[in-house]
């Protein structure tokens, strides 16, 4: 394939796609990390370009590349310490650095992206793609597992999500 | 707060990419992509043109050589042949690692755990990799007291290639395996760990 032509499909699938990969950079990472990571799976999807079969859907593709990016994902040493360094780790401490004029729905998601976050990163993936409407079957395919495993794992961490949102929720007010 | 509402939070417009950052990420995405071909043209071009320079030095000795100093007098100066060997053990022994990824792994982008166990074994890879160029640099060091020797023997080399055989080149090796192994513990090692948790998390339920 072409430079250009790989450049072009690039910032075509980036541009469509840009929404999957604003939610898995900030499902997977957090403050100074989430740039790090953004640069990580552009470079994966531009990598992958050439791999695509015509004929294969291609939403389930960047899922895959872009999930698989984020889940091996090696956060450097200088963000992490920047990350250290700032102490903004928890959830209700990013909350309170947040505007005052900021929306409760803004908020709840930011609270809900920091829950996410501190799933097992498999976990992390899997809930992301449902929140997203991706088919079990479709999940089962990106991660290699059976559809019932999914099923399994997801109403398991459906329950786990709300159980925690509620007590943040509680918390808060 | 119930999934329904999670999903309902999920639609949010505020959970929609900021098309500025977007532009933004894709413009330092595109100059760091031309910045590493740029360095990745200016290491195969002097790795090339190292190439070329020993190749023709060699080719040069082979064309015109000079009478006594150039011939090889093998049962007296066989050590050569182990240390210019040495190298080309390393590559046949890198090529078949390479080739033995390749046939483990032909459909490594079938799904994210056969990608994790494909890199979990690169992983393993570049383990045996470390630890092979450091015997062959040991085994080099090994052999080079006696190149000297031998070549002091025929009176093709005097005193002066005592210290950079005898002591720079074994401390440069020393230096060499000192970087591998902190690499190797500090780097490779952890991201074994951390990928064999990853692949575990895939057999739990």
């Amino acid at each position: 394939m072409q430079p250009s032509s790989q450049n072009a499909v690039f910032e075509r699938w980036v541009t469509e796609y840009s929404g999957i990969l604003h939610h898995v950079v900030r499902g997977f990472a957090d403050g100074a990390d989430q740039s790090d990571l953004m640069q990580e799976l552009m470079l994966a999807v531009w990598k992958a370009v050439p791999a695509f079969r015509h004929g294969a859907k291609l939403s389930t593709f960047i899922y895959r590349v872009a999930h698989n990016a984020a889940l091996t994902w090696k956060r450097t040493q200088k963000n992490y310490q920047k990350r250290v360094d700032g102490f903004e780790a928890s959830p209700l401490r990013e909350l309170e650095t947040l505007p005052e004029m900021s929306s409760r729905e803004r908020e709840t998601l930011e609270l809900l992206y920091a829950q996410i976050r501190l799933l097992a990163p498999v976990d992390r993936s899997l809930i992301l793609l449902h929140l997203d409407h991706v088919s079990y079957a479709e999940m089962a395919e990106i991660h290699g597992l059976s559809e019932s495993n999914v099923g399994v794992r997801l109403t398991r961490l459906k329950q786990k999500l709300s159980d925690a949102m509620k007590e943040v929720s509680h918390e808060l007010r | 707060m119930n999934f329904d509402d999670i999903q309902k939070t999920w639609q949010s417009p505020h959970n929609r990419p900021d098309t500025a950052q977007l532009e933004k990420d894709k413009m330092k995405f595109v100059a760091d992509l031309r910045r590493r071909r740029r360095g990745n043209l200016f290491f195969l071009g002097l790795i090339f043109s190292l190439l070329v320079f020993i190749t023709g030095k060699l080719g040069m000795h082979l064309l015109w050589p000079e009478a006594t100093l150039d011939k090889v007098d093998l049962s007296r100066e066989w050590a050569v042949i182990p240390f210019f060997a040495l190298p080309w053990v390393g590559w046949l022994f890198m090529v078949r690692l390479h080739w033995r990824q390749h046939v483990r792994h032909p459909r490594y982008d079938r799904s994210i755990s056969a990608s994790v166990s494909a890199l979990l074994d690169e992983n393993a890879s570049e383990r045996t990799r470390y630890k092979t160029i450091g015997a062959l640099l040991i085994a080099s060091v090994l052999i080079l007291p006696l190149i000297v020797y031998q070549l002091r023997a025929v009176g093709k080399a005097g005193g002066e290639i005592l210290v950079p055989a005898l002591v720079i080149y074994p401390v440069y090796v020393v230096g060499v395996l000192i970087w591998s192994a902190f690499y190797y513990r500090r780097k490779l090692l952890p991201r074994k760990r951390e990928l064999e948790d990853l692949l575990a998390t895939y057999g739990e339920t």
